[in-house]
């Protein structure tokens, strides 16, 4: 493998961790944009509230200033003048630090202290931590430690400063190992190039099963979209009951729904176990309504929002690649029908026949301008997914020798987007709107949402479908040279880096691209694809990106942005160019 | 009305619920004791995060200010009236809250103060949705309508505020109710009258009860029907880590946890009259016990914590009651020992890092006694009521292996409390201050101060010899010193760290009243310890409530107002030592 990465994007964990390193350089972390850090090395651990924390500046001298890194799978190398230090992630809660140099610092701050925080010296081989939520033990194997953290008088200390020391040889070699309850006391044994090349292995070994026939313009962003994905990975942990596919391991910490089925579609055909259990991750947590949680996390399932339901759709999507097998195909059977039983039976509070969304949350697409003038909104996306989990749900019942069931499935499918188009579509204004429930208003602006219907393709009337090709084939609007913006460009309400309001998302530049292709338009479907991956090859898998310069915006290396990577590359960039032309 | 239905202590709810109603008047909400919250009656749900913070509706008429109206609170209902104006509150079911009363003006229910995210949106006259984050909730109306005011503010995502007008129908009538759930709401399902919702939880109540210890002393009748309430209404089940057990919340104030010390408190209350749910309350815990032996700090329905410890007191509440003649089950006691030899064991094995067979706590929070002066100069410290329970622990393994017949195994765990008993006066009890010390971990230096924590170790009684059970009950009853007028405070009245509302730097606290009384008792002072206890419970009758803990000198209630030790401490004390006087 010749690949290395960027440390500013994409935290430095392991399959399975909870533990990462990343680097701030001019940059914020998590939500809040204003909080900006001192530049530097951190380590953090993606827990609870402390995923929004970064627990210790990491340090040869306790300046950043001078340092570099190299990221490579599985190492991570620092430097500052001859100081050196390699460290990799031996398991799924251990950073093991391997260096040459005269010491090196894992310092918390003041400011970072939260009360209780705590560290004690057990002896000059280890130190151990508890700093609220986790505890954590650092040991050494070669060399020893000092540690300076006063007790304060909040019930904490008042910094911890953790320095470590080489041996007579100069070098060190030691353990920072979290834990739930205790130190198990059993120390590693291995030396660290067994342990870095064990990991190695493993992600060679992933990586093994990508696609062979991708053009190899996108080989090395496919390389490190795999890379992400694997290395994204967290528990079984707490109450993620199996090994989850975590949307970032910078801040956004958790699995959420819709979310998860980019995971499924992207990778089902290479890795299908592992694809599964991000699918079974919310069946599993359906309640007696059909709704699932909003999101999953090791010490959380949230209730607070729903997420779209997009299950049909990209289901649909991945019978084109491969052949579903029937116990699965009899778990989507149930999943699917429930879930379309949710949105139609508890999110129709004005009865119309369209359900809504209840926030912008809820439709993914927080702060999107179709949710102005309030939080409750039909929107035609949703009708558009319902439609799509119908005709899933009539494919896989076909499958399965439901053939009244199928039938019913399609009746209601026709019916739907019947009534979606009369109910969403503006003749006059030739598009679709996203109507307020109850009072049927609609707020100004100019959003991709009302595109979305696209997917319905040649379902739609033939004026319909031309109006919504028009719409996002018109360069400068959501079109853009590098994918799909979320407002037009020409909104009055468009804002450079400001979430739903204007920024490109892989969702929403996906339906774009394979809605044009289900319309017979593959030659534009193509094309944004292409211009999409372009960016995507410069930029990394960010959360989202600004439409008029094609930089990343918000999370540095987001799941479903490299999903889409694969997704596309694979469906249109193979080297046999076949697919789909 | 009984006087310690308290709104401003108690909190009204009933048994499995997460939604309460309290009322604030110049008070706190949480441990920020600097954030006032204005004065008023609010609905308060206590999941998640929101059991800090979480004060969402104030409930007025309207026009009126909500502290307008004056209440009267029953086990089974609550009924809030100004004027001619009422409306009483029931649980038809655990997660839904009704409210029906007559008015000639809307019922108000305003939430000021959203966060991100937060809506509300009314679906017809009848029904309006809220979301208020992480919870959602139905507002349906039987009788009257409902308007809603919660303007939308798009680039906080949110509401700017929700308020709730629930106006009566054209004969005065008002009847609502308010539904708990997580994604769908499925439908009304509280269709019958008010009344008879209100019979059936009276009914409810009066069944637990019957399974709760009677006054023996009439005195203390209702303060007994409070305690029933406290632990009947605290009670949560079928709720994420809880599954099907009934546990019982140290409060459904804001410390709406299960802790691994508080826990065993419910025995002393519970066990004679209500074994299985006593013992429950152990195995709420005990279901989460790791292999290494250790419990978590304190679990709720959506997480356990292990950040920290609580001490190993399970031993000396369970030999207390033996001794008191209580009979306990062989089916429990074997339950709880495989368990306690686990937790024993952990403790030498994972909690001493300095190697000299005294176990240590790593952070005031591992002793219970979280800002004890004894933790000011380090967080480990080998305080010595830590091995003073684990000897107590040893102790009721041995008598319990020896109940069971396993002669050998008796032998050994009176072997190992003995041995402990020598190693742990030899190391932590200091000749020449003729006083038990918290030695830190490794330097072995000890902190200034004069906390009660010190004393601890009366509890093994006989076990000590006579001088230094001496010095111990002399420390204690020494005037001006922890005994107060009200019971022990934590830290020494006299003491330079002394502080009146300042956690364990002072206030009185049930659990280390509870093991003073006990150990007066051990070392055979049964007046002193008698004494004690009848301070104790004269506070909490003065004080009008059972809370965290009190003022030591004015016995006033502090922090959390109603809480699960102080009560269960008061009804063992009551009806131990308490009955025959006036109270």
């Amino acid at each position: 493998m010749d690949l290395s990465f960027n440390l500013e994007c994409m935290p430095f964990s392991t399959y399975g961790s909870a533990l990462a390193i990343t680097r701030i350089n001019q940059r914020y972390f998590g939500f809040d944009l204003d909080n900006r850090r001192s530049d530097g090395y951190y380590m953090h651990a993606l827990y609870e509230d402390d995923r929004y924390r970064l627990l210790f500046q990491l340090s040869f001298d306790g300046e950043a200033e001078g340092m570099s890194d190299l990221y490579e799978p599985q190492l991570l190398t620092l430097r500052k003048g001859n100081d050196v230090m390699r460290i990799c992630a031996p398991s799924e809660n251990t950073l093991r630090f391997c260096g040459k140099c005269s010491q090196f610092m894992l310092y918390m701050s003041p400011k970072d202290i939260i009360k209780y925080n705590a560290a004690m010296y057990n002896d000059e081989r280890r130190i151990a931590l508890n700093v609220y939520t986790r505890k954590a033990i650092v040991y050494a194997l070669k060399g020893s430690f000092e540690l300076d953290a006063p007790w304060g008088d909040n019930e904490s200390c008042q910094y911890i400063r953790i320095i470590a020391k080489p041996d007579a040889s100069g070098e060190m070699d030691f353990v920072f190992e979290d834990f739930r309850t205790e130190f198990s006391g059993i120390m590693r044994d291995t030396s660290f190039e067994d342990d870095l090349r064990k990991k190695q292995a493993e992600f060679a070994a992933f990586l093994e099963k990508a696609p062979r026939n991708i053009q190899p313009r996108y080989q090395r962003a496919m390389e490190t979209a795999y890379y992400q994905l694997w290395s994204a990975v967290l528990g079984p942990n707490q109450l993620l009951r199996r090994p989850g596919i975590m949307v970032s391991k910078n801040w956004m910490c958790a699995i959420w729904s819709s979310a998860n089925m980019f995971d499924v579609l992207a990778l089902m055909p290479t890795h299908p176990e592992l694809a599964w259990e991000q699918y079974m991750l919310f069946v599993e947590q359906q309640d007696e309504t059909g709704g699932m949680p909003d999101w999953i996390s090791p010490y959380k399932i949230n209730n607070s929002f729903v997420k779209p339901p997009i299950d049909g759709l990209m289901l649909l999507e991945l019978m084109r690649e491969m052949e579903i097998d029937e116990d699965k195909l009899q778990i989507i059977r149930q999943s699917l029908s429930r879930l379309v039983r949710f949105w139609t039976e508890y999110r129709d509070y004005d009865h119309d026949g369209i359900a809504e969304y209840c926030h912008g949350n809820d439709s993914m697409a927080d702060n999107c301008t179709v949710f102005d003038e309030g939080a409750n909104v039909e929107s035609p996306d949703l009708s558009t997914y319902l439609a799509l989990d119908m005709e899933c749900l009539s494919v896989v019942c076909e499958k399965l020798g439901y053939t009244a069931e199928a039938l019913e499935w399609r009746r209601r499918e026709y019916e739907l987007i019947d009534r979606m188009i009369r109910h969403n579509y503006d003749y006059e204004r030739r598009r679709f709107c996203s109507p307020m429930s109850g009072s049927h208003e609609v707020a100004d602006g100019d959003c991709m949402i009302d595109y979305i219907p696209i997917l319905l393709g040649k379902r739609l009337p033939q004026e319909i479908l031309e109006s919504l090709i028009e719409g996002i084939a018109e360069e400068g609007r959501f079109l853009t040279p590098y994918g799909i913006a979320s407002e037009s460009l020409r909104s009055e309400k468009y804002s450079d880096d400001c979430y739903w309001r204007g920024s490109i998302w892989a969702p929403w530049t996906y339906f774009a691209v394979i809605g044009l292709r289900n319309s017979g338009r593959e030659a534009l479907a193509k094309e944004i694809a292409e211009r999409y991956l372009n960016a995507l090859s410069r930029s990394g898998f960010y959360e989202c990106m600004n439409p008029r310069t094609g930089c990343g915006e918000r999370d540095g290396a987001l799941d479903w942005t490299a999903n889409t990577f694969l997704i596309l590359a694979r469906n249109f960039f193979s080297q046999e160019e076949q697919a789909y032309e | 009305m009984n006087k310690f239905f308290d709104l401003n202590k108690v909190a009204f709810t009933t048994c499995g619920s997460s939604m309460t109603l309290t009322r604030k008047e110049d008070a706190y909400m949480g441990f920020d004791l600097s954030k006032k919250v204005e004065d008023g009656y609010y609905f308060h749900p206590i999941y998640d995060a929101e059991k800090y913070g979480g004060l969402l509706f104030r409930l007025s008429f309207a026009g009126s200010a909500s502290l307008d109206m004056q209440y009267d609170f029953r086990p089974e209902s609550l009924r809030l009236y100004q004027g001619e104006d009422e409306v009483k509150v029931c649980f038809p079911e655990r997660n839904i809250m009704r409210f029906c009363g007559h008015s000639g003006r809307a019922f108000e229910l305003k939430y000021a103060c959203t966060k991100k995210y937060d809506t509300a949106f009314r679906i017809d006259d009848r029904h309006a949705e809220i979301n208020i984050y992480t919870k959602k909730c139905m507002l349906y109306v039987k009788n009257g309508r409902v308007e809603l005011d919660a303007p939308w503010n798009s680039h906080m995502e949110k509401c700017e505020h929700v308020f709730l007008y629930v106006y009566p129908d054209e004969n005065g009538l008002l009847d609502f109710s308010m539904e708990e759930f997580d994604r769908g709401w499925t439908g009304e399902k509280d269709m019958l009258g008010f009344e008879r919702y209100e019979l059936d939880k009276r009914a409810e109540f009066e069944k637990f009860c019957e399974g709760f210890p009677k006054a023996k002393n009439p005195a203390y009748a209702d303060a007994f029907e409070a305690c029933a309430y406290i632990a009947w209404s605290c009670i949560i089940y079928d709720n994420g880590y809880f599954g099907d057990r009934k546990a019982i919340l140290l409060s459904k104030n804001w410390m709406a946890l299960c802790a691994s010390w508080d826990n065993a408190f419910h025995l002393l209350e519970l066990a004679e009259t209500n074994e299985e749910l006593a013992f429950d309350q152990l195995y709420v815990l005990f279901d989460y016990q790791e292999e290494t032996g250790v419990l978590p700090d304190w679990i709720n329905s959506h997480r356990y914590n292990h950040s920290y410890l609580k001490p190993p007191i399970v031993g000396l509440i369970l030999r207390t009651l033996i001794r008191n003649g209580v009979c306990i089950s062989d089916e429990h006691l074997k339950k709880t020992c495989a368990a306690l030899e686990r937790i024993v064991e952990f403790w030498f094995k994972y909690r001493d890092n300095d190697h000299d067979g005294i176990p240590e706590y790593q952070h005031g929070n591992d002793s219970g006694a979280d800002n004890s002066t004894v933790y000011d100069l380090a967080p480990n410290v080998e305080a010595p009521d830590l091995c003073a329970y684990l000897i107590e622990d040893m102790d009721l393994l041995s008598e319990c292996e020896a109940r069971f017949g396993n002669k050998e195994r008796a032998e050994y765990w009176k072997r190992r409390a003995d041995e402990l008993t020598e190693r742990f006066i030899a190391h932590s009890y200091d000749a020449q201050k003729g006083a038990f010390v918290s030695r830190i971990s490794g330097s072995h230096i000890f902190a200034d101060g004069d906390a009660m924590i010190n004393f601890i170790p009366v509890v093994l009684g006989k076990r000590l010899d006579a001088s230094i059970r001496e010095k111990l009950v002399e420390g204690l009853m020494q005037p001006g010193r922890f005994l107060t007028r009200w019971g022990m405070a934590s830290e020494s009245v006299a003491s330079q760290k002394y502080e009146k509302d300042s956690y364990w730097r002072g206030p009185i606290w049930a659990p280390q009243v509870f093991c003073a009384v006990t150990g007066l008792e051990n070392c055979g002072q049964e007046e002193l310890a008698r004494d004690v206890a009848r301070r104790f419970v004269d506070m909490c009758m003065h004080a009008g409530c059972f809370a965290e803990c009190h003022n030591a000198l004015t016995g006033e209630g502090l922090r959390d107002l109603s809480y699960s030790w102080c009560a269960n401490t008061f009804v063992y004390f009551a009806n131990r030592f308490c009955t025959d006087g006036e109270g």
